[in-house]
């Protein structure tokens, strides 16, 4: 009982410190089973075996946690894991999950959480995520965490200033730029690599997965402007979209494209965001039930048609596709998901 | 089990009432009978927590048998250890 009143309260006091009325909308107590959030934590905790494994369980529940706004328990599930590489991503996910309405000093938390852990990440490839709290630690202006994950590069060997710079003409790019890329959208996203050896191949990805990842953050941005009643800049949005349309791998097209259309939704612009709904859905409309991130993007999407007006259709196409997915998945990949 | 509670999230939001707790159902079901006490507390986790995302309150029976199989946790660790 007095953990649920501890999760209620967390609400309150994220509440009252945020600013503006949309804000607090993200935030309602109400809009969430906080006996079976309580439920999830406790069962969380009773994880006892393989540490990846936990990690991963760990990174999940606290990346819910910051989408529906408890921010501090997020960081709090985070904060008391036992120290695993995994978890520096948990800390960029759910900085960036919650970066449309998260209070300033709970975001900058956790990306100093992500860099506490990195040492963890060394000769796993901690660069990518690296740069993804750097990312992070830029667009919140926040310089001493930038220093650290600049000085981080004893740890990854890689210098990140010249990536930051990079990042940056993205966020706020140059006039030339801004020129540049109005003629020329795609310049900037290679096509994939043909008849090229496989290292060549990987390092492709490594720069996609990195650059789909600045178009994710640029929609949690724009997200948390409009929250925020201020502007936000519309090349962003031409960039995520020139982003998805052009080869990747993986699933972070779509995720971008939900983000997107999540914005467009809280501009009001239901058309788009219908047809950016229905682009998402004859893109997963393929995939096979091993790939599992199809659930996630499944799941996001069902959550935006609910936000819908006379959303019918849509509603008739995302139930036959979840119906199949259910059989598919009843007759049984691994009936244990072990 | 991990996948089963998205979509069944994914099923209430386009209310799909029924369909989202036979889901849930057949997630939970799935869970109390792992054989893997380890994987039964992920699915746990991860099933409470697509409730509490969705906002919904489980049926009494799967709400009674989410409690057996946590109930039964301690002593299925014990058995492996």
């Amino acid at each position: 009982m007095n953990s649920l009143i501890r999760l209620f309260s967390i609400c309150l006091g994220f509440a009252s410190m945020a600013s503006g009325q949309a804000v607090q909308k993200v935030i309602d107590p109400l809009a969430h089973n906080q006996r079976a959030i309580e439920n999830a934590l406790r069962c969380l905790r009773t994880i006892s075996g393989d540490s990846y494994r936990i990690a991963l369980t760990e990174n999940w529940i606290s990346l819910n946690l910051a989408e529906i706004g408890y921010v501090d328990a997020s960081l709090k599930v985070l904060r008391e894991s036992a120290p695993h590489y995994l978890l520096v991503y948990g800390c960029a996910d759910s900085a960036l999950a919650s970066l449309p309405y998260a209070d300033h000093e709970d975001s900058c938390s956790l990306i100093e959480l992500g860099t506490e852990l990195l040492p963890y990440t060394q000769g796993r490839g901690g660069e990518g995520v690296q740069l993804q709290l750097l990312k992070l630690a830029s667009v919140l202006e926040e310089p001493t965490s930038i220093k650290k994950l600049l000085d981080a590069k004893r740890i990854t060997s890689i210098d990140m200033t010249e990536s930051l710079a990079e990042f940056l003409q993205d966020y706020k790019p140059s006039m030339l730029n801004r020129f540049l890329d109005s003629i020329m959208p795609s310049r900037q996203w290679e096509i994939a690599p043909k008849n090229q050896n496989h290292e060549v191949f990987l390092q492709w990805t490594k720069i996609r997965n990195a650059d789909l990842y600045t178009a994710r953050l640029l929609m949690k941005v724009a997200e948390s402007r409009i929250w925020h009643q201020s502007p936000f800049p519309k090349y962003w949005v031409n960039y995520a979209l020139t982003g998805v349309r052009i080869d990747s791998i993986g699933a972070y097209p779509e995720l971008v494209l939900l983000g997107i259309a999540e914005l467009s939704l809280q501009e009001k612009n239901i058309k788009h965001t219908i047809d950016l709904i229905n682009e998402t859905g004859k893109r997963i409309q393929r995939w096979p039930p091993q790939f599992e991130s199809v659930y996630l993007v499944e799941r996001n999407m069902a959550e935006l048609i609910a936000k819908l007006p006379n959303n019918e259709a849509l509603r008739k196409e995302s139930r036959d596709r979840l119906v199949k997915r259910i059989e598919q998945l009843n007759q049984g990949i691994d009936p244990y998901g072990q | 089990m991990i996948n089963l509670p998205l979509l069944a999230e994914a099923c209430h939001q386009i209310g799909e009432n029924a369909l989202a707790q036979n889901t849930w159902a057949k997630a939970v079901t799935l869970c109390s009978l792992n054989p893997n006490p380890e994987s039964q507390s992920i699915g746990l986790a991860r099933i409470w927590i697509s409730y509490g995302r969705a906002n919904v309150v489980p049926e009494e029976e799967i709400a009674n048998l989410l409690a057996q199989t946590e109930a039964q946790l301690p002593l299925a660790y014990s058995k492996i250890r």
